[in-house]
């Protein structure tokens, strides 16, 4: 009968033993191994093999360690006798250290009962501090997969009637028009929920649950994001009335409704009774700008104005209803963008009051033009749950820091 | 005779354990060897460690064999004692002798003189 030994310390073995003696020492304990089963059975076999790995770590370990010591510290190698200085101090560290590791896990093994609550204390502050980080990293640190982030702007509306990102469509036209600090700038409405039909059928309605969201047809080239396969959003898809409406849809759902099948292109499927041909899928990295809403479907902010009312929300300053983030150009900083949106933004405010403006007193006058748009860096998105915790979770890193030290 | 030249407890019998194999001392039947004569556990890894050791001070050299006989047999590693390692086991058994010479240590042995 041909038994084999167990597979995990046998690996474990191999990571651990020098690589000159590994097909030996591999070879020596399967053969040991064989002999055992044949007198004592596989179970006793198996039980001596792993107590085997666990004596043979720490002197596996130990070797290959002082192995690669040596390699690395020329000074070791071709020395007639003995050990020089460095060589002495580094093996008697090494052997301390090794010495001082047993001695503590000796130690811990004779009082169970605090290793037990040491190590559920450290797991339980581990766990929490991983998922502080897990959330500080999301909402704070973690970069879009997009182009040169660090020149990705978002534009927060400092205004009575937005929620802190929300502003109206006219001001993104206004800014992509006349802003020269920018590349370029996209809105985005923000992902909503919709039933997807991915048969093509029109049956609207129907479906699992999906998010879309509507965005202008620049975004993926101010992100500078390709698609995998297809093409992405263009400036021509976004437009009024476009009677071919077409989407990009999330790798996510190409993956897990499609089945990763690339003829998934010219596949159509139904948003709100429309009915939109998918012309490409978005790499996996990107789930889009906010952080925090995964979107499966990116499809032209223009179609938004096919519903009741729709259009109306494109031209009307005082719908405050996209979200916006721009590319600054190569060599402008955001202070400089920013002096630029406040004369742009200053312009528009009085062209919107009109006559009104003049007759109005001076306070109002003042608090009208108190409003303004402010710049900051969007390379990681923007995101409402990042507004409303990033001071708490500020606080919390550095509390967490003062306590670790 | 220098400090690196005086053996420690494992490594004084694994010298004896490849001066009494000779020529068939490989991991195997070195770590057998220990085991059975000292009734102490001994690890493979452990065996490999202190051959490479003495391996290092020149008490111990090597061969490697060609693979056994039997299907799917390998390569095994035979190590013995250099003239150098018989000199320092002979001394070391001697400084044992001598320390032990008088106590009553050994079992059945009528001790002292």
């Amino acid at each position: 009968m041909t038994t084999t030994p167990p597979r995990f310390p046998q690996w474990i073995i191999s990571l651990l033993v020098v690589p000159d003696d590994r097909g030996f020492l591999i070879s020596d304990l399967a053969e040991e191994f064989d002999s055992i089963v044949r007198l004592r059975g596989i179970s006793a076999a198996n039980r001596w093999y792993w107590l085997q790995m666990m004596r043979s770590a720490v002197p596996c370990l130990r070797r290959r360690v002082k192995a690669i010591v040596r390699r690395k510290i020329p000074t070791f190698q071709g020395l007639p006798e003995g050990k020089t200085t460095m060589q002495r101090r580094l093996s008697n560290l090494f052997e301390t250290t090794i010495g001082d590791i047993r001695y503590g896990f000796r130690c811990l093994l004779k009082s169970p009962v605090f290793t037990v609550v040491a190590v559920l204390s450290l797991a339980l502050g581990i766990g929490a501090n991983t998922a502080m980080f897990s959330m500080i990293n999301v909402l704070l640190l973690r970069q879009l997969p997009a182009k040169d982030p660090g020149r990705l702007v978002l534009f927060i509306p400092i205004a009575p009637h937005s929620d802190g990102f929300n502003m109206p469509y006219p001001v993104m036209e206004r800014l992509r028009k006349d802003g020269k600090s920018f590349d370029s700038v996209f809105a985005s409405a923000g992902a909503t929920s919709f039933r997807l039909d991915a048969t093509g059928a029109g049956n609207a309605g129907k479906g699992e649950i999906m998010r879309a969201e509507g965005v202008s047809g620049g975004m993926f080239a101010v992100l500078g994001i390709n698609a995998i396969i297809g093409r992405t959003l263009s400036e021509d898809d976004d437009r009024q009335n476009n009677p071919n409406p077409v989407a990009v849809i999330s790798y996510n759902l190409w993956k897990t409704k499609f089945g990763l099948d690339p003829s998934v292109l010219g596949k159509s499927i139904t948003i709100d009774d429309e009915i939109i041909t998918i012309v490409g899928v978005a790499p996996p990295a990107f789930t889009g700008v906010e952080v925090g809403s995964v979107s499966d479907v990116w499809y032209p902010i223009w179609m938004m104005a096919k519903t009741p009312n729709g259009a109306a929300r494109f031209t009307r300053f005082s719908s405050w209803w996209i979200t916006m983030l721009g590319r600054l150009k190569t060599g402008v900083s955001i202070k400089q963008g920013q002096a630029e949106i406040d004369v742009i933004y200053h312009q528009m405010l009085v062209e919107q009051a009109g006559p009104a403006f003049n007759k109005a007193s001076a306070d109002a006058q003042a608090e009208y033009l108190n409003r303004r748009i402010e710049l900051q860096p969007g390379g990681a998105g923007f995101s409402r749950l990042r507004k409303k915790f990033a001071q708490p979770l500020r606080t919390q890193k550095r509390r967490s820091f003062l306590l670790r030290h | 005779m220098s400090k690196g030249k005086f053996l420690a407890e494992f490594e004084l019998y694994m010298m004896l354990a490849l001066s009494r194999l000779g020529d068939s001392a490989y991991g195997v039947s070195i770590r057998q060897e220990i085991e059975q004569r000292t009734g102490r556990p001994v690890s493979i890894g452990a065996v490999y460690e202190t051959l490479a050791r003495l391996g290092d001070k020149g008490f111990v050299t090597f061969r490697i064999s060609d693979p056994v006989p039997v299907p799917g047999g390998r390569s095994r590693k035979y190590f013995r004692l250099t003239a150098k390692g018989e000199r320092a086991l002979q001394h070391s058994a001697a400084m044992m002798f001598r320390m032990m010479d008088g106590l009553d240590l050994l079992p059945g042995s009528e001790g002292g003189r």
